[in-house]
């Protein structure tokens, strides 16, 4: 009975993803018909402009939400077994923050080399930028695997990520405080996180990362239903733990750097989506709880997108700001739900 | 077109001026719309709306007496001896008028391209007093300046700079206007407090003259093109309004900006969709640019892939300005007659041809390669 309503769960998920990214595909400032969607899909049309805002637009960010999604739910779902700690999240080890700090970098440097602020002119600003918070989020993630080596205690690896992502915040505002106001500008808006930065020209490099991330963290589902079971049982069953650990942070950690590299920090998928897949589905078997938590990362995120493009409005709402904003009730209504 | 500004402005001044006892009820401004400034006695008043506020001040020079109906109102000593400049737009006015001497400090000093000014901070002649968010309170007590002349935006608020110093705080509302015109004439504040009102004066009618003759040129041109503006940051554009300063110079250059029929005077915020929507096929792409590092159509390809898609890309024309080597933000303020020059070459070659032979321009250059 339970796995036929698995089953049907999953099916509907599917189901309810392929919809939202054809929404995506169809919703945005500019009013598409239908049936110029489809032709535009099926490859009937092909040079209106209208099939440039869809193949070369709305499709690569669509992707992007669907994999972004995945991923950070993904992340934070790892995060939360490793540390079992409901509030986990991707952001809880400094990788955020570290991006944030390599991104307030290149603002801060072009700002002194080039004099000027970085965003009157565009040229590379996005490709520096995505490079400098793959970099940034890269070393925090060294520092803290090195820091794991050391230590035994998942708690005290928390408290020195939340110690790491001060110190990377308050080196960040030091430089924005010296930063030119559209530099700063453009640091905001960075930080409000956005699907549409990754173009079809990136959108392989994206897409396959993650998934390479995506197939490791698949790997992993034996050991992490292992982690739940505590420490001491995991040793008897002959779990190397330390072992295990670097490799749940390496991948978590690898995740979140990709996504925030290219998209900004974007917060609340990682530690509400985990939450949200167990009570749907009612299990903590990670066998079920990894795949449905990286289908439900992809829904909600395409759904966020989708409110992001508020119609009547002609700019993008930040990603961040949607995510929260349709995120955080849920949550809040899950709670209520299973206290009843 | 100037007779209705001076009508416009005399009807607000009329309505202004009812409790004045004005010598002299002309408004002197022509063109901006933010800035009354009329004779006074002896001297000049100067009204100044910043949209949250309306500011007047009294300019005597030093050797008349202060009329007795006004000992109470805000009194500016000219020619000033030192001042405290936050925006280049208002230094480089006293630069231009040889008076740089009078400007002892000045915002985002690090960051100008000036070596004049980079040498007199060197020397010590003006102080750097930091950035907009973060001003140097300490260096600007030091300094005692006469007047500070801040740039108004919403929610600033420097009036405590007063607890520290006696200067008189002169908003500095130029980004308000957004007619070039109306922008350029704020110059004449910077006049009135180097006493040197009627050179300012001058300055600013030759340059009127200028931009209106042009404008002239390109009054009834049957073949206008379509231009847009701006690059993208993370495919969100910030591009100026349809009643901005730029979309102004764009119509008076004889071409119709993709949104001209917008209402706003400031930036809209676009995605860019509705940029591919709206502006695939334009005739040309104005592009702002401060880098050093060759700018050319293959790395704006690389940076985004949705630039070629543009018709003004695949034809190369875009027009570039590197405000680094034009130093774009410190000078073109003042003069709107040289940027429109700029886009008619671009716009129309021949009318230009039959008036300016040789016309280099100077702020945009069409990216060639």
């Amino acid at each position: 009975m339970y796995h036929k309503n698995l089953n049907i769960k999953i099916l509907s998920l599917i189901i309810i993803i392929v919809l939202l990214f054809l929404f995506n595909l169809f919703i945005g400032t500019i009013t598409i018909p239908f049936e110029d969607l489809l032709d535009i899909i099926f490859g009937n049309n092909t040079d209106s402009t209208n099939s440039v805002i869809v193949l070369n637009y709305r499709l690569p960010q669509a992707i992007t939400a669907l994999f972004a999604g995945a991923a950070l739910s993904v992340s934070g779902l790892l995060m939360q077994t490793l540390f079992k700690n409901p509030l986990a999240d991707p952001s809880m080890l400094g990788v955020s923050s570290g991006a944030g700090l390599g991104v307030s970098i290149i603002v801060l440097l072009t700002g002194i080399i080039g004099e000027k602020a970085l965003v009157t002119f565009g040229l590379w600003a996005d490709l520096s930028v995505s490079i400098a918070a793959f970099a940034g989020a890269s070393i925090v993630l060294m520092l803290i695997l090195l820091f794991s080596f050391k230590l035994k205690n998942m708690t005290s690896l928390i408290i020195i990520g939340l110690m790491i992502s001060y110190l990377a915040g308050s080196i960040t505002d030091i430089m924005k405080y010296f930063s030119m106001k559209e530099d700063i500008h453009a640091f905001v808006i960075w930080g409000l996180g956005s699907f549409s930065a990754v173009g079809l020209s990136k959108i392989w490099f994206f897409t396959i990362s993650i998934s390479i991330g995506l197939i490791l963290s698949i790997l992993l589902i034996k050991k992490l239903n292992i982690i739940i079971l505590g420490d001491t049982y995991a040793e008897n069953l002959g779990l190397n733990i330390k072992k295990n650990n670097i490799a749940i942070i390496l991948i978590s950690g690898f995740l979140t750097a990709i996504v925030t590299a290219y998209c900004g920090p974007i917060s609340f998928l990682g530690l509400a989506v985990p939450h949200l897949t167990r009570f749907i589905f009612r299990t903590s078997d990670h066998r079920i709880l990894l795949p449905t938590t990286m289908l439900m990362g992809m829904s909600v995120s395409l759904l966020c997108n989708i409110v992001a493009r508020i119609p009547g409005f002609e700019g993008n709402l930040p990603i961040n700001a949607v995510t929260a904003f349709i995120g955080a009730p849920v949550v809040i209504w899950v709670i209520l739900r299973k206290r009843n | 077109m100037l007779i209705f500004a001076l009508f416009s402005c005399n009807t607000i001044q009329s309505n202004k001026s009812s409790n004045d006892n004005l010598e002299d009820s002309l408004n002197l401004v022509r063109y901006a719309d933010n800035l009354d400034i009329y004779r006074y006695k002896s001297g000049y008043k100067l009204i100044i709306n910043t949209n949250s506020d309306v500011k007047t001040f009294y300019f005597f020079n030093d050797t008349v007496n202060i009329p007795d109906d006004i000992v109470n109102e805000e009194i500016i000593r000219v020619p000033i001896k030192s001042s405290v400049a936050f925006s280049s737009t208002q230094w480089s006015v006293f630069l231009k008028l040889g008076d740089i001497n009078r400007v002892k400090g000045i915002l985002e000093g690090a960051y100008t391209y000036n070596t004049e000014i980079q040498n007199l901070i060197k020397s010590n002649n003006i102080a750097d007093v930091g950035l907009e968010h973060s001003i140097n309170t300490e260096k600007i007590i030091r300094i005692q300046p006469d007047v500070i002349l801040y740039t108004p935006y919403p929610g600033q608020d420097y009036s405590y700079l007063k607890e520290f110093c006696e200067a008189t705080m002169i908003p500095f509302a130029d980004y308000l206007e957004s007619h070039p015109l109306g922008r350029a004439e704020w110059m004449k504040v910077v006049g009135l407090l180097c006493d040197k009102e009627n050179e300012a004066t001058q300055w600013y009618d030759e340059m009127v003259e200028r931009y209106e003759s042009l404008c002239d040129l390109c009054s009834d041109v049957d073949n206008r093109p379509t231009i847009f503006s701006d690059l993208p940051f993370e495919n969100q554009w910030y591009i100026p309004g349809g009643k901005s300063y730029m979309a102004k110079i764009f119509a008076d250059a004889g071409a119709d900006y993709i949104w001209k029929d917008n209402d706003s005077k400031g930036s809209l915020h676009v995605d860019a969709e509705l940029v591919l929507a709206k502006a695939q096929r334009a005739d040309f792409w104005r592009v702002m640019n401060s880098y050093d590092t060759p700018f050319t159509y293959e790395r704006l390809a690389e940076e985004n892939e949705l630039f070629p898609l543009f018709d003004a890309f695949k034809n190369k024309r875009l027009l570039v300005c590197n405000v680094r080597e034009t130093r774009y933000f410190e000078q073109s303020q003042y003069e709107p007659d040289v940027i429109l020059a700029d886009f008619i070459f671009y716009f129309h070659p021949d009318l230009l041809k039959n008036n300016y032979d040789n016309y280099t321009p100077k702020y945009f250059k069409k990216l060639i390669k």
